[in-house]
């Protein structure tokens, strides 16, 4: 546990080609804004030896949000790049909505969204998020480029799907179904047994067939549960063709519980997790579905939850 | 690995020489010999160490060096100047005693710096939310409200001034 | 924050007559804070300054095998590796208290820790310590230390460390019991009381290791010159205490005068500075390289290390009459000191007496037993064990109320101890109370009576549910008759007018330079502006104990009161003859200082400066000159209890165990208020302290290695600005004779009540009782769920709390 930093070898390409090369040259890791690589690296916790900054690199900033060509987001673009974003916010709402709750705000200026989501840290949120809009992670490595599905992502905590040297270069959300709206909430002081931020979260999405009566697509994602947020396909099946109401919400989330497996050794500890488990993916649904059905504009909406979550 | 390194603080170019695993508070503090900034969790936790990057409010003991090179960097020093003396939000401060031990009190005055800026008539709500992330242990936040609102209502005056004038 | 008279009582003169005294002036150090210009011990440039680290054990329990330093040393730019076989062997304390207390409470301070250790009791243990030229190397020289350790079994369960087969944690105390008591001041027989009492009530619960977490993190700078004298720097609470203790117990080759201790601005104390921090290691790493040497530390080592509240496992017994009177009073505790005793013991003693003394009751039975466990050090925390008691003993109080179909205030009134009663601290008499009044206007002001819908209201139903509750406490102004408590100031008036005030107490944000300056000026009659006060430096400053107790406004206030007057008295003097050569006669009783002149109380336009008179006393070439200077003392014999009762509303979400304040309000038995602002600034920050305490600070243990998990500032998750609440304040002002401008103390009084107002909030609400602080969410929603009845058992892997 320090108070300063070791010292390491550092690069900083100008070209991805040069990254990836110097990658497998001296064994780097890669560098976006840091936050996750510098707390771990003062923290001990990481002993990395040569670090390789790829904020140099031109063409790793694009940032574009548009409802019928989707988002994507460079490996160097800023969290909090999203948040002014009018489409990003209407048609992202989640991964928006994610961001706008980083906690401090200010790791918003400083850290990217790639790298939050190459970190593969059990409690971050953007994952969890990203994962309701169905995010997937385009690559550049030794042997070319790769798509990966952020479900198929995460391997263990800490440890992403990534070959050796391989560069994530952007992050892509599809574009959303027209009658679709998506949420994002987290519940703080969700103790467990082991070392994290005392929470959970959850994300979905909800979209509506075109009379906007019944739920024709769902995608609801539980995270900070496990190493890795996970979808729950039977609750996001009992959606389906419903009507929707507060008991058929309630009653998804519970289909979520039965699949959960407690990770405490505390029966009381675990009966509670639940129980804020099964209210955050019942709110969570809710106000997707209802963004789904009103189009209610995210931005105001979003500041409240803040408020009632800190 | 020894770097010499350009960085724009508060308007002025500093050389100096630093090592890639040197913090951007670390580097202010002990090379630039700017201690206003403070260091009180090194991990991007509590928001003392905030100073303005591009106009952004960015924990400077988890940014590292390398990084906030040919930046923009703002700093507490930055604030008053020899010609006007303390900035309406300092006096703010002072006025409404915002800071007691005053650890955090450049992080805080920072970030609402970065906040007036970009958002001159913020609601007290939008204030909260915009200092969050900064921790004070002594004053039980509302004095540091207090004063950041009563800052936004001079500087609002003296625009409305202004614009007469 | 709203000031209430109760003028019927006023003895001393209104607030027109007075120039500064209750008056919202910005206090001396607030400019350099916000321009970043105020030096902090970290801050500061020596040149030749070395930088020093220390190497603590990975485990809860070891001992060391074997040490390695070989690697470390060839390091370029190491200048001194100590390991503990290179420390002083003297064991001491980090608590300085031992050198202020009476004998008999003088066992609470066992001296039972060294500065480097072979033997780790706690992960927090240092084994060796670097010194090298710049941070980076010395914190690489620390990565290349090798350490073999023993490892041993821990414990970290103060009643597994009380079975007889526990592991051994001091070799001197048997069970690990660091010290165990009956409380000094018992009296009657309480068994007779409960046999004879209409009702009783039993509770029991815990308080949380809330973490002091001064935004500053620990530092200390030491320098020897040739002469062998030493200069510490570090942010200090009692930097006079410290030197004594220092030389005493750790360097027996150290006297008092020895050491010259400067505080420089201090980031925040809350009763860890009331300690030996980083000031040793830094004494000794100086003496062995011959150089100027700062340690540091991270926020990380802070949680792992020193220090926080001690965990206070308590049980009340109360028995009362159908009238509600009180008639007996029992109180156990078991406190989990840590690894090392520090302040356990007297803030276990002060839990007691504070709980005990705050009703009128003839029989009281107190016992304390504070236990060693492989655990953090716990110490002093602002209200020093009045806020951990009065989580417990004010929900026993409302248990009875509700026994007894009897309001919450009305309860209370009825056994609070009246003006001319023993008071708290027993051999004295209770001179001062206003806690009636502060009940009274407080309710009132909150809206006690529409809010609070009597013990067996209807609960409506709803996912979120509102309730009140309140508290009240006594709280000392100084633990004067227990304490040495006594205080010089000294004042000289320089040429030009202006004046310096040196007094002892350091400035950790709490206000006391502008406080007491605004005494200084109203009597000695030198403007405000012109009065600058200097302290922290034990060369300058004379003796007094530090900041704590809420004692400085009190005890140092009244001996710059002192002084001042003296100033005053000296200004006078000096004016007769001024007046005289300007052919007016005058008597020294009929003049009056004030803004910096002098004039006859007749004949105000006739006019001297203090700035014509001080300079001639001092550039004076005829006759013998001599600077206009005064020191003036006070020694207090009693607590001089001031009081506060707080008053809470909050919402609980029933389906996650959320709680959030609503509104909060103190109302605040002051005697006077000598600075509004300064005063409400205190009471702000401590509420929020205390609303951290109550439902979110705590402090998670790894149960193998012993590793405090939320050892950030982030997952310990502190109050944030979007946890206030409506905060307001109440100061219910009636100048008590004895304190200066009749003010009694307020700085820690703020912490106390919010736990315990917020617990008996949350009952009235969902109808469930609060064991264990924080009130955090699972653990409101296991009782929830549970009815109330029954409570989780086990421990909940945070350190001591049981449910
Ligand atoms: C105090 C604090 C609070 C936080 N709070 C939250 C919160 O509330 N919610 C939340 O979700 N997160 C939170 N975070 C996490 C934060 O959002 C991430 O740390 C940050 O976004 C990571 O981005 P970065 O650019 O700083 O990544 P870096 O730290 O630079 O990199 C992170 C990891 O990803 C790898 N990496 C980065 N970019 C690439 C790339 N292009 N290709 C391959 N690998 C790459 C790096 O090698 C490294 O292993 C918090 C962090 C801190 C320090
Ligand atoms: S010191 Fe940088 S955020 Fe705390
Ligand atoms: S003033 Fe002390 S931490 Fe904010």
């Amino acid at each position: 546990m320090g108070r300063v930093l070791l010292p390491f070898d550092y690069y900083e390409p100008q070209s991805i080609s040069d990254a990836i090369q110097l990658s497998r040259d001296s064994f780097g890791t890669y560098l976006a804004g840091g936050c996750t690589l510098v707390p771990a690296l003062r923290r001990r916790e990481r002993r990395d030896s040569c670090l390789i900054s790829i904020n140099k690199i031109e063409g790793l900033n694009e940032f574009y949000a548009h409802p019928k060509k989707g988002l994507t987001v460079g490996a160097r673009v800023h969290a909090a790049t999203l948040l002014p974003d009018i489409w990003a916010g209407k048609r992202f709402a989640a991964l928006h909505e994610a961001i706008e709750q980083l906690y401090p705000p200010h790791i918003g200026n400083m850290g990217s969204i790639v790298g939050n989501l190459c970190s593969a840290i059990p409690y971050y949120d953007l994952p969890t998020a990203a994962m309701a809009l169905n995010a997937e992670i385009h690559t550049t490595g030794l042997n070319g480029k790769r798509i990966i599905p952020l479900e198929s992502f995460y391997l263990d905590t800490s440890k992403n799907a990534l070959h050796d040297h391989e560069l994530a270069t952007h992050a892509f959300c599809p574009p959303p179904q027209p009658d679709s709206g998506s949420c994002f909430k987290k519940i703080y002081r969700s103790r467990r047994t082991t070392y994290d931020s005392h929470k959970i979260n959850a994300a979905a999405s909800i979209a509506f067939d075109q009379d906007r009566q019944k739920i024709q697509y769902a995608r609801i994602v539980l995270g900070s549960w496990y190493f890795r947020p996970h979808r729950y396909q039977k609750a996001e099946d009992l959606l389906k063709n419903q009507v929707p109401s507060f008991d058929l919400f309630t009653e998804a989330a519970s289909i979520v519980l039965e699949d959960l497996k407690p990770i405490t050794d505390m029966e009381w500890v675990e009966k509670t997790r639940f129980a804020q488990a099964k209210v955050l993916l019942r709110d969570t649904i809710a106000q997707a579905a209802s963004r789904a059905k009103s189009r209610q504009d995210p931005f105001e909406d979003a500041s409240q939850i803040i408020q009632n979550t800190k | 690995m020894k770097t010499i390194a350009t960085f724009h603080v508060n308007g002025q170019e500093y050389d100096t020489v630093i090592e890639p695993h040197m913090v951007l508070a670390d580097i202010l503090r002990d090379n630039l010999n700017l201690t206003g900034t403070k260091r009180a969790c090194s991990g991007g936790n509590c928001g003392a160490c905030t100073v303005l990057v591009n106009g952004r409010p960015t924990c400077s003991c988890i940014t590292l060096g390398m990084l906030a090179r040919d930046k923009d960097i703002e700093t507490v020093e930055g604030l008053a100047s020899t010609k006007n003396g303390l900035s309406t939000l300092q006096t703010a401060f002072v006025q409404n005693n915002a800071a007691q031990c005053g650890f955090c009190t450049s992080g805080m005055l920072m970030t609402a710096e970065a906040l007036l800026r970009e958002n001159p008539q913020p609601t007290r709500q939008e204030v909260k939310i915009a200092i969050s992330g900064n921790i004070c242990r002594c004053t039980g936040y509302i004095k540091i409200v207090d004063a950041i609102m009563e800052a936004v209502s001079t500087l609002q005056t003296i625009n409305n001034h202004n614009e007469k004038a | 924050m709203q000031i209430l008279r109760q003028s019927e009582h006023t003895t001393k003169p209104q607030d027109d007559e007075l120039l500064y005294v209750g008056k919202s002036l910005q206090k001396p150090d607030v400019a350099q804070k916000v321009t970043g210009q105020a030096i902090y011990t970290d801050d500061i440039r020596i040149s030749g300054l070395i930088e020093g680290r220390l190497l603590h054990c990975p485990h809860p329990f070891a001992k060391v095998k074997a040490i390695d330093t070989s690697k470390a040393k060839s390091l370029p730019g190491v200048t001194a590796i100590l390991t503990y076989q290179d420390a002083p062997q003297n064991k001491f304390s980090r608590s300085t208290m031992a050198e202020a207390l009476p004998s008999f409470a003088y066992n609470g301070e066992r001296q039972d820790q060294k500065i480097l250790t072979d033997i780790c009791r706690y992960r927090g243990d240092c084994v060796a310590a670097v010194a090298a030229e710049n941070i980076y190397v010395a914190e690489q020289a620390i990565d290349l230390i090798d350490v073999e350790y023993d490892v041993l079994e821990p414990v970290f369960d103060p009643f597994q460390a009380l079975e007889p087969n526990a592991p051994q944690i001091h070799s001197d105390a048997k069970n690990n019991i660091a010290f165990e008591m009956d409380h000094p001041f018992n009296v009657g027989d309480t068994k007779q009381a409960f046999a004879d009492a209409d009702v009783i009530v039993d509770f029991s619960g815990v308080n949380s290791r809330q973490k002091h977490l001064h935004m500053e993190t620990d530092s200390a700078i030491a320098q020897f010159d040739e002469n062998g004298r030493v200069t510490i720097i570090s942010p200090s609470q009692g930097p006079h205490l410290g030197k004594k203790h220092l030389s005493e117990r750790v360097f027996s080759d150290l006297e008092d005068g020895d050491i010259r201790w400067l505080s420089p601005t201090i980031g925040g104390g809350f009763g860890a500075r009331l300690a030996l921090g980083l000031e040793p290691i830094a004494v000794l790493l100086a003496r062995k390289t011959g150089k100027p040497v700062r340690v540091t530390s991270t926020r990380e080592e802070d949680f792992n290390g020193y220090a926080s509240r001690t965990d206070q496992h308590q049980t009340i017994r109360l028995a009362a009459l159908n009238d509600g009177t009180i008639t007996g009073i029992e109180q156990y505790i078991i406190s989990d000191a840590g690894a090392y005793l520090s302040h356990s013991a007297t803030t276990s003693l002060v839990n007691m007496q504070k709980s005990l003394g705050l009703f009128r009751c003839d029989n009281v039975y107190g016992h304390v037993k504070v236990v060693y466990t492989n655990t953090p050090v716990t110490a002093g925390f602002r209200g020093y064990g009045n806020a951990e008691g009065a989580f417990v003993l004010q929900q026993a109080i409302d248990m009875l109320a509700e026994k007894l179909a009897i309001d919450p205030i009305e309860i209370r009134s009825r056994n609070i101890r009246k003006e001319g009663e023993q008071s708290f601290f027993l051999p004295c008499v209770l001179e001062h109370t206003r806690l009636q009044e502060c009940m009274d206007e407080g309710s009132k002001a909150f809206g006690w009576n529409k809010k609070f819908k009597g013990w067996n209201r209807d609960k409506s139903q709803g996912r979120f549910q509102r309730g009140v509750g309140m508290s009240i406490l006594n709280h000392a102004s100084g633990a004067g008759g227990f304490l040495l408590e006594h205080s010089s100031a000294v004042m000289k008036i320089q040429a030009d007018g202006s004046a310096n005030l040196v007094i002892s107490p350091c400035e950790m944000g709490q206000g006391i330079l502008g406080a007491v300056t605004q005494i200084a000026a109203e009597l000695s009659g030198i403007p405000y502006e012109k009065i600058r006060v200097v302290t922290g430096d034990t060369d300058i400053t004379l003796f007094d104990i530090g900041s704590h107790a809420s004692r400085s406004i009190f005890v140092v206030g009244n001996a710059v009161a002192n002084c001042a007057k003296k100033i005053n008295d000296i200004i006078r003097e000096c004016a007769i003859t001024h007046f005289e050569k300007r052919q007016v006669k005058v008597k020294k009783e009929d003049l009056i200082v004030q803004g910096g002149e002098v004039f006859p109380k007749t004949n105000p336009e006739t006019t001297i400066s203090v700035r014509e008179i001080a300079h001639d006393e001092i550039y004076n070439f005829t006759e013998i000159g001599s600077q206009i200077s005064a020191s003036g003392a006070y020694l207090s014999t009693s607590h001089h209890p001031n009081h506060q009762a707080g008053f809470a509303e909050v919402e609980v979400d029933t389906e996650t165990g959320h709680v959030t304040v609503l509104k909060y309000l103190a109302a605040h038995d002051i005697g006077r208020t000598i600075n509004p602002l300064l005063v409400e600034s205190q009471m702000q920050g401590g509420a929020v302290q205390g609303l951290g305490f109550a439902l979110k600070e705590d402090y998670v243990l790894d149960q193998t290695t012993g590793e405090v998990l939320n050892d950030t500032l982030l997952t310990y998750t502190a109050p944030t600005v979007m946890d206030v609440p409506e905060l307001k304040n109440l100061m219910i002002e009636d100048p008590y004779n004895h304190g200066p401008f009749g003010a009694k103390g307020v700085g820690e009084a703020g912490v106390v009540n919010p736990a315990a107002a917020i617990a008996n909030a949350i009952y009235d609400a969902i109808g469930v009782r609060i064991h264990s602080l924080p009130a955090s969410p699972e653990k409101v929603l296991a009782m929830l769920q549970s009815g109330g009845r029954e409570m989780p058992n086990g421990a909940s892997h945070v350190s001591g709390q049981r449910l």
